[in-house]
């Protein structure tokens, strides 16, 4: 996600927190190709098969409106961004249209003369997707043999050229017994690495990527102390809503376009606001659409009801798109979260046994 | 710190910025860094065009904030040089 929850308190986070709050639009993410180089087993993506993609010129329209809207942040991914021949044309206009770039990509197409038009581009940080220590691991979950050596070559590209390159790197169950030795591999190329256990349906529902979750035992294990140096976190902390009302910053401080210009409250949740193409003033949309008012009450309510109801809700990751593909209702915990949440709340709750026992 | 910028300053071209309630939020990716301003500095660094000058800038400030050209100028000549040496300027050390 394009922005974490604000818990502390600095500048920075009482921006975002202001920005949940009060609907202040920071982040677009344009998936602006659903073509990709990878087959990667747990992607969400729904492409439509025979649609037309947007041209260049629609999507540097639409960035100029976007731009208008008042975004810093514009989040460039797919599919795979670089697989269209014009990707630095598009990420040019949105730097000259003012937006900090980030790009989401898999790497495998950045050679020694795309690293250096990152360079030249200064993007604010560039994540690749990785997917396992060992070649027959990432090869596996890519789908494509060879993909392994093929991204890290071009995180070394960028690295060389002292371009911030974030591994972010999805948990499952084919690669989480590798997760340390990716976290050495990270540190030996200068990168940050990220690790999300959340694999999520795809798109149009479809729940088979879930298979692919890691497995109950693993995660107890990922939320002890074994592995705080991975997760940031000694002991899993309830959420922490005192600086924000809403339960995420879906249609509030993020937006998101599909590569036909679907407008959506945010990468996970697809209800369509709209048509970018369609759309003289996103403004307007963005103040008055009965689709993001809808989300935004909706995100709302969820802290005080969904989360309430919930045995385990305070440890809750909770998203209402997820919710809403996998059980037709944003309001809905689904397996996964609920999951997630009791094993979380186990962990806090042996952490202060724990504690109460040791003498002060 | 007085006079530190020579010429019209400009803003750095990979900073990217917006205003939001008031405050510019300055995003620099050459540093890896955000910078928030406040509501006198933005309006500065909404002024900062390439073109005015910081005599140019103080003479606005002056008239806007009722404060004298020569405190004006004292004041927007050391933001300048902050924003510079913070790699704001396009005369900023090289990233």
């Amino acid at each position: 996600m394009a922005e974490e929850r604000p818990v502390e308190s600095n500048a920075y986070a009482d921006l975002v927190a202001r920005s949940w709050n009060k609907a202040l639009p920071m982040t677009a993410l344009w998936e602006i190709t659903y073509a990709c180089n990878h087959k990667c087993a747990f992607c969400y993506n729904c492409p439509e098969r025979g649609r037309r993609e947007m041209t260049k010129e629609q999507i540097i329209s639409g960035l100029s409106k976007i731009a208008d809207l008042g975004c810093v942040f514009l989040v460039m991914t797919g599919g795979e961004p670089l697989t269209r021949p014009d990707f630095f044309d598009i990420a040019w206009a949105g730097k000259r249209l003012g937006f900090a770039l980030r790009v989401y990509t898999n790497g495998y197409l950045v050679d020694e003369i795309v690293a250096r038009k990152f360079k030249e581009l200064m993007p604010f940080e560039i994540e690749i997707s990785f997917h396992g220590s060992r070649p027959e691991t990432m090869d596996k979950l890519t789908g494509v043999p060879g993909s392994y050596g093929r991204v890290l070559q071009g995180i070394r590209n960028l690295r060389k050229y002292d371009l911030k390159v974030n591994m972010k790197v999805p948990i499952t169950n084919w690669n989480q017994s590798e997760i340390r030795d990716i976290k050495a591999l990270a540190d030996s190329l200068g990168c940050h690495a990220t690790f999300d256990p959340v694999i999520t349906p795809r798109d149009d529902g479809d729940t088979s990527p879930l298979a692919l979750q890691a497995d109950r035992d693993f995660l107890a294990k990922l939320w002890s102390p074994e592995y705080a140096d991975l997760t940031h976190e000694e002991v899993p902390l309830p959420r922490n809503d005192t600086h924000v009302e809403a339960n995420c910053g879906t249609g509030r401080s993020t937006i998101a376009l599909d590569p036909y210009g679907n407008i959506y409250p945010c990468v996970q949740w697809r209800r369509s606001a709209g048509n970018i193409n369609d759309v003289a003033d996103l403004r307007s949309l963005w103040k008055e659409s009965p689709v993001l008012n809808e989300v935004r009450r909706i995100a709302m309510e969820i802290p005080k009801t969904t989360l309430k109801t919930c045995e385990s809700g305070e440890f809750c990751s909770f998203c209402p798109g997820v919710a809403e593909v996998q059980t037709g209702d944003p309001r809905n915990i689904y397996p996964q979260v609920r999951m997630t949440s009791e094993i979380r709340k186990q962990r806090h709750s042996e952490f202060l046994e724990i504690q109460s026992r040791t003498p002060a | 710190m007085m006079g530190a910028i020579q010429g019209p300053p400009k803003k750095h071209p990979h900073a990217a910025s917006r205003v939001y309630e008031g405050e510019a939020f300055i995003v620099l990716p050459q540093y890896h860094e955000y910078k928030i301003l406040n509501a006198v500095g933005t309006r500065i660094w909404d002024l900062i065009d390439g073109v005015n000058t910081a005599g140019d800038i103080a003479r606005i400030v002056a008239e806007e904030y009722d404060v004298t050209y020569e405190e004006a100028l004292k004041d927007v000549s050391s933001f300048l040089a902050d924003l510079e040496a913070n790699g704001m300027l396009a005369s900023a050390k090289p990233s």
